[in-house]
């Protein structure tokens, strides 16, 4: 049996598999779908996010900002200019990083608290100045999105998002795993520590916001090609607690726990959207009882169960 | 680097599972209907769903937590209503259930809820679901699966012109239709030449604005003096009242929210321009509670329009009953405002059922809203669709502000959107 949970590719193929008959399986449900890109979504977001709050210790309550930038990103530029969506997809990720500048330059000497809520006026603002920039968003009655027509079909944009999704896990893991990453934990265990180990530490939490605010961008531009709007209510400082909450939830630090938060977040809302009110309860419940009797998460349960010795090298909170 | 990549595709084995799972248990019904619901809509006009021989499944989405949980009241109006007509037998034997989904007023969350309405709970048609910028989100989605949309809960032009089969009517009456019986008003009524306007920058106030300067080339010598715009967040509009001040018009209209419209005014009384008759769109003013917002002598004379009577003040059959079941059912929650318009919407609804000839599907369910000609059967004034006009509220009364009370002021006024006519 430990073998054959060892066996990576064996796991990885049966990943890949259900998910491509994953559509076939619920009868191409667009409901369905929908949940199931959404998850995608978020998981692309809580893991960037996780690189900044788990890896780097730099809270941030403003990652809505980042998807809706994305989202916009998309939107303006095809509408304005009917770029290709493989250079659109890019370059969401791509202006959202520079946008974080706005944010990444400031956190270099900004931390805990303060830090928080400087990224929460950051992800409040989004939203106005969309609200506001007519000429450019069209305001309140926000941004129809068309898709290129070979992709118009639910089906084929649906595979292009949950490779874009396997992709991005992929790249995110190994900057994890890279100096970069080691950089980044170093800095969140001790900035002084890390500065005296010839750490550039300036330079890397600048990076830590540009790199999360991509894979953000492009996360908020998949949103706007699948959903085919974007407006100023689409992501709010509601959004930015729920991400974060998806990786408290599913444990800091680890990437497998962002996927456990966000696609557990995701899905409560499917079961309890039919009781009036009670979604944000059940939320809100999760969240306090992992973080007061599992608060390195919900992926500690699945380390719990595996080979024990074999843990994670970087662990632990902010 | 081995065991993370296990733990990732545990991660997204588990993500994968998990959707499956919900798919199981909430989808008994999904087999097949994929194909159902692609198409175009031409496909779908005789197609039928959520009918049964003694149910039919009606789909509503709305915010009921969030900043935007005020609207939840419309759906309480919806379902005060259902619980009415089930009462009293049901539409033509059949009992209506209401499925209702929160959307908190997110139009992401509101299109994949609609289709979860559509494909899994399979309901008949969707009734009266809320906001602007949720149903424009969703208007592709409508569009391409033909499911009969009646009533959405707002005032926003683009929804239902050009008119589209499928989707039908609005609960608040179309920003700009108003507008231009107010302008119509403002110069055949009160005589005015010199205009002012302040509005809100947003779909609400710029439609207002825009359908104001459409209309003005109808009217010699009708000029707009002076334009002030504002945010729905600002507090002091002490600028704005200074320059509508300095333009000397006849008349201002406004069209904006009751806060910032009450603080409008009040900035205007301050600075002495009170003499001025103050027109502002129904939005901003059908509310005694602006007697409070304002202050009584300020909100006094406001001259507005409204497609609902005051619940209390109306003798009208229909606003009894509602004030009577409404406050039974949910007697914390205000009876003016959008409770109001999702009982009255809940109404038009279920007139329709009983209108449809032949069997109920949605095409023959469509085609009865054409033979609404100012039906005055609801607590609406009058609901009038055609091929052409999917509007359905194009009449009106005018309201004053008088002590404390909102009294109607003029009969009902006709706005035919298909020709632009407005009829006394």
């Amino acid at each position: 049996m430990k073998r054959i949970l060892g066996e990576r590719k064996l796991y990885l193929f049966l990943l890949v598999l259900s998910m491509v008959i994953f559509p076939f399986l619920v009868g191409q449900s667009g409901y369905f779908m929908s949940l199931f890109v959404t998850a995608c979504i978020f998981v692309i977001s809580a893991m960037a996010l996780n690189l900044l709050v788990g890896y780097g210790g730099q809270i941030s309550v403003g990652q809505a900002g980042f998807l809706s930038a994305g989202g916009y990103a998309v939107a303006i530029l095809s509408q304005k200019f009917g770029l290709s969506i493989w250079l659109l997809l890019p370059l969401a990720g791509v202006i959202t990083a520079i946008i974080s500048l706005v944010i990444g330059l400031p956190a270099v000497r900004l931390r805990g608290h303060f830090l928080a809520v400087a990224t929460m006026g950051f992800g409040l603002s989004i939203p106005q100045i969309a609200l506001n920039w007519e000429s450019l968003t069209m305001g309140y009655n926000g941004m129809s999105v068309m898709r290129p027509p070979w992709l118009s079909g639910d089906l084929p944009f649906f595979y292009l998002i949950v490779v874009t999704t396997l992709v991005v896990a992929w790249i995110i893991t190994n900057i994890v795993k890279s100096g970069m990453g080691r950089a980044f934990v170093a800095i969140r265990d001790s900035e002084v520590a890390a500065q005296a180990t010839g750490i550039n530490v300036a330079f890397y939490k600048t990076i830590m916001f540009v790199i999360s605010a991509f894979f953000t961008g492009i996360a908020g531009g998949l949103y706007a090609y699948w959903f085919g709007y974007v407006s100023p209510q689409d992501f709010t400082i509601l959004t930015s607690l729920l991400i974060l909450g998806m990786v408290v939830v599913g444990g800091l630090a680890s990437i497998p726990g962002a996927v456990i938060g966000a696609v557990l977040f995701t899905v409560i809302p499917h079961f309890t959207d039919a009781f009036i009110g009670v979604t944000n309860i059940v939320i809100g419940i999760a969240i306090i009882l992992i973080i007061m009797y599992r608060s390195e998460g919900l992926v500690s349960l699945v380390n719990h169960v595996r080979v024990p010795g074999k843990d994670d090298r970087v662990k632990g909170g902010v | 680097m081995k065991a993370n990549t296990r733990k990732i595709a545990m991660g997204l084995l588990s993500l994968l599972i998990v959707t499956m799972l919900a798919a199981c248990g909430g989808g008994q019904t999904t087999g097949g209907n994929g194909s159902e619901n692609s198409g175009d809509q031409t496909d779908e006009s005789n197609a039928v769903q959520g009918v049964t021989d003694s149910e039919i499944l009606v789909g509503l989405v709305g915010p009921q937590t969030g900043p935007a949980a005020f609207f939840d009241a419309s759906r309480k109006g919806v379902q005060s209503y259902i619980n009415y007509v089930n009462e009293n037998g049901g539409v033509n034997g059949k009992q209506l259930k209401l499925i209702a989904y929160d959307d908190q007023y997110q139009p992401a969350k509101t299109v994949q809820l609609v289709k979860r309405l559509v494909e899994e709970d399979k309901v008949f048609a969707l009734l009266s679901p809320v906001g602007s910028a949720p149903n424009l989100a969703a208007l592709d989605y409508y569009k391409q699966s033909g499911i009969p949309v009646i009533m959405m809960g707002t005032g926003q032009g683009k929804l239902v012109d050009p008119p589209v089969k499928n989707i039908i009517g609005e609960s608040v009456i179309n920003y700009g239709a108003e507008a231009k019986v107010f302008l119509d008003y403002a110069v055949n009524e009160l005589g005015a030449k010199k205009i002012a306007i302040a509005y809100q920058n947003d779909d609400l106030g710029k439609e207002g604005l825009t359908a104001v300067k459409d209309r003005l080339g109808q009217y010699d010598g009708v000029e707009i003096v002076e334009e002030v715009n504002y945010l729905a967040s600002d507090a002091d509009f002490s600028s704005q009242a200074q320059k509508l001040k300095n333009a000397d018009p006849d008349v201002v209209m406004n069209f904006g929210t009751p806060a910032t419209s009450a603080n409008l005014k009040k900035a205007m009384y301050k600075i002495g321009l009170k003499d001025v008759p103050y027109i502002n769109n129904s939005v901003g003013a059908n509310d005694p509670n602006l007697f409070k917002l304002a202050g009584e002598e300020v909100w006094n004379g406001t001259i507005s329009g409204a497609t609902l009577p005051m619940p209390e003040q109306s003798d009208d059959e229909s606003a009894r009953l509602y004030v009577e079941r409404f406050s039974q059912d949910y007697p914390d929650d205000p009876l003016i405002g959008v409770g109001q318009s999702g009982w009255a919407s809940a109404e038009v609804f279920v007139e329709a059922l009983k209108r449809t000839e032949g069997e109920l599907n949605w095409n023959n369910f469509l085609d009865a809203f054409y033979t609404f000609d100012n039906w005055d059967g609801s607590m609406y004034v009058g609901v009038t669709f055609s091929e052409n006009n999917h509007f359905g509220l194009t009449s009106l009364f005018m309201t004053e502000a008088i002590d404390g009370e909102i009294v109607p002021i003029s009969d009902t006024i006709h706005f035919n959107p298909e020709t632009g006519d407005i009829s006394y």
